[in-house]
């Protein structure tokens, strides 16, 4: 049977969950305790094919090596917030207002990425749409759709605009939290900037999947300049994150808040030219 | 053995996005059984499926349902479920589903595996097959006792193997239904099927429904369920992509914890049927009553049916039984699912509450 990034992640989950039950941590109603025998064959750590520490594991598909971060809980999936999103097709005389629920459906739903072609970089009259749906098994949800951070059953622009805010707003924890699980599309325990670029290289059709496609997290750079000021030599020491991606369609996000993100550090940004419209919902 | 103050916020939240769903529900699976004729006669079966003689609809039936599906609902989100009986017995199978392909559509179907061979799973892929399900019950023996079938065990798993030769599909998932007479098979066939390179095992218990209400000598005891669940969830905590199915609630125990979601029947909701004959219901698994079918797609437009009917569907089953009505779990069960509830007695006939919780 096929072990994905997935089962492996679910599997470190187990792991952690385990691990803090045995300090008392966290509590269960274990009734059944399923004896030595039944649990040989299946109980233990993830089965992988090269010796690691618990801490990595490589996947067996793409030989790809990915860090387990620590306890994550399980996945929320839901929402009930029901959300009015401003969407700023043109900044100076459009505004759309869209109202949708963002309600967490449950993993029975599928996935759609939404390439919109523009023809024009300032209307966005016909534009060419290619929608594609990710599949579910026919019986029973398929998992969580990691990537619809904001639960429409879509991966799109808004999502990635969810992800930003998530980031400059510092709101990237707890990793339990349904939204930070689902942004978390690199599987690396945690929501940044390469979850970012995740989601904007799948927006633009550079990858199809998450899975397979997992990039590192980029460090940030620190540059230490020393100066003289008279009597005193000063040190400033400025820590810089790679530049935060272009959304593919629309606006910067601050068009929707109206306020300027709060970065987390120094933060690069390039100008971002306004596209138009963005996707259109049902 | 997840933090269940969490499971609890998230089924307290999950609660009302289907108290949400009932209001405006949003089509996303649509199951289509293309027949009742089965090549099989497995004790279990919740259709009665066999040598049954009815209409079942042409090829230009559907291509036009199909074709005012896409329009009134789109193909985005949407999947189509290929059910039966056996689906593959129908001789337009592949006319009807290269229809729905080229409208769009994305589909998966279930199978007893039985009449695939490569030259069938290269025909499946080239008409846009994403996704299959095929029913292996136990190993040999028990398998083909079960199904009444000799030989469909052998045949059955070479049909999953023509699929994996054959390639190009997104999931090919083995389900083995769980009975008290095959449960103790489980690490056998777990053997089996981890030498093949399918993406998921879909273990479910037995449903007292159907042709089961016939063989009680089947049903899972209350040792054997939790046998069940906890080899489930070993599986997955050794990183195997083992999952229980959709049925049931499970207790705060085992929520999340055999399946990546949390319980929620979405009979009438996210989920319609269209039956062999085109009669419209919700959940095929529901015990076929008259008053489950809420029109028939040779008279009636679907999209009038889901906006209009279907209202028997989406309500609380809890209500209607005093001992649910006054459980501490009827905010997440529900009920339970609606393919297990007694609509005479207006009780679940499965529910897991003293056996898993």
């Amino acid at each position: 049977m096929k072990k994905t990034p997935k089962t492996i992640l679910m599997a470190a989950l187990f792991a952690s969950a385990i691990s803090a039950t045995s300090t008392g941590a966290v509590t269960g109603n274990a009734d059944y305790v399923p004896s030595e025998e039944q649990m040989q064959d299946a109980y233990g750590p993830p089965v992988i094919e090269e010796t690691t520490t618990p801490a990595t594991v490589t996947d067996p598909i793409t030989e790809t090596t990915i860090e387990l971060a620590g306890v994550y809980g399980p996945p929320p999936n839901y929402s009930t917030t029901t959300k009015t999103q401003t969407t700023t097709t043109n900044p100076i005389t459009e505004t759309t207002i869209r109202t949708f629920p963002v309600y967490g459906p449950p993993p029975d739903y599928s996935t759609t990425q939404t390439k919109t072609t523009n023809t024009s970089p300032t209307t966005m009259s016909n534009p060419i749409t290619e929608t594609t749906t990710d599949m579910a098994c026919v019986y029973g949800p398929p998992p969580v759709s990691d990537g619809d951070i904001n639960d429409d059953g879509r991966i799109d622009v808004f999502d990635f605009i969810e992800l930003k805010k998530m980031i400059t707003n510092g709101a990237t924890q707890p990793i339990e939290s349904h939204k930070t699980y689902k942004a978390d599309v690199n599987y690396d325990g945690q929501v940044g900037m390469a979850d970012l670029v995740m989601l904007n290289n799948y927006l633009l059709g550079k990858i199809d999947n998450f899975y397979d496609n997992i990039i590192p997290e980029p460090q940030p750079t620190t540059t230490t300049t020393r100066y003289y000021d008279n009597t005193t030599v000063n040190t400033v020491t400025t820590t810089t994150q790679d530049t935060i991606p272009a959304p593919v369609y629309g606006p910067p996000s601050w068009f929707t808040t109206g306020t300027e993100p709060k970065p987390i550090t120094t933060i690069n940004t390039t100008t971002v030219p306004v596209y138009g419209a963005p996707i259109a919902f049902d | 053995m997840f933090d269940e103050n969490v499971k609890r916020e998230n089924m307290k939240t999950l609660e009302a996005y289907r108290a949400g769903l009932m209001i405006k529900p949003q089509l996303r699976h649509l199951f289509l059984e293309l027949t009742l004729r089965c090549n099989e006669r497995c004790l279990h079966c919740g259709s009665n499926c066999g040598d049954v003689m009815l209409d079942e609809l042409t090829v230009n039936q559907y291509a036009k349902f199909l074709a005012e599906i896409k329009g009134d609902f789109g193909t985005a989100d949407k999947m189509l479920c290929i059910t039966g009986g056996e689906p593959l017995l129908r001789k337009e199978f592949f006319d009807i589903m290269s229809v729905a392909n080229e409208l769009g559509f994305s589909w998966g179907m279930t199978s007893n595996g039985t009449l695939i061979d490569d030259s069938v799973a290269k025909d499946l892929r080239r008409v846009g097959m994403k996704t299959i399900s095929i029913s292996i019950d136990g190993l040999e023996e028990t398998h083909d006792a079960f199904r009444r079938t000799p030989g469909g065990w052998k045949r059955g798993l070479n049909g999953v193997e023509s699929l994996i030769r054959v390639g190009g599909f997104k999931n090919i998932q083995i389900t083995t239904v769980v009975t008290h007479q095959n449960i103790g098979q489980l690490d056998e066939l777990y053997k089996i099927f981890n030498d093949m390179d399918i993406d998921s095992w879909r273990i479910i218990n037995i449903e007292p429904i159907g042709r089961a209400k016939q063989h009680p000598e089947l049903i899972l005891t209350n040792d054997d369920y939790k046998y069940m669940f906890e080899y489930i969830r070993n599986k997955r905590i050794a990183g195997e992509p083992v999952t229980y199915g959709c049925s049931h609630y499970l207790g705060m125990e085992y929520e999340h914890e055999v399946r990546d979601w949390y319980y929620i029947c979405t009979a009438g909701t996210y989920i319609a049927s269209i039956m062999a004959n085109g009669d419209i219901t919700a959940c095929l698994d529901i015990e076929r009553r008259p008053e489950f079918i809420q029109g028939n797609i040779l008279t009636d437009r679907f999209k009038d049916v889901w906006e209009n009917k279907f209202q028997i569907f989406r309500k609380n089953l809890a209500d209607e039984n005093e001992k649910c009505r006054n459980c501490s779990e009827n905010c997440r069960c529900h009920g339970d699912a609606y393919h297990s509830w007694d609509f005479d007695k207006h009780e679940p006939q499965l529910c897991f509450k003293d056996i898993l919780f």
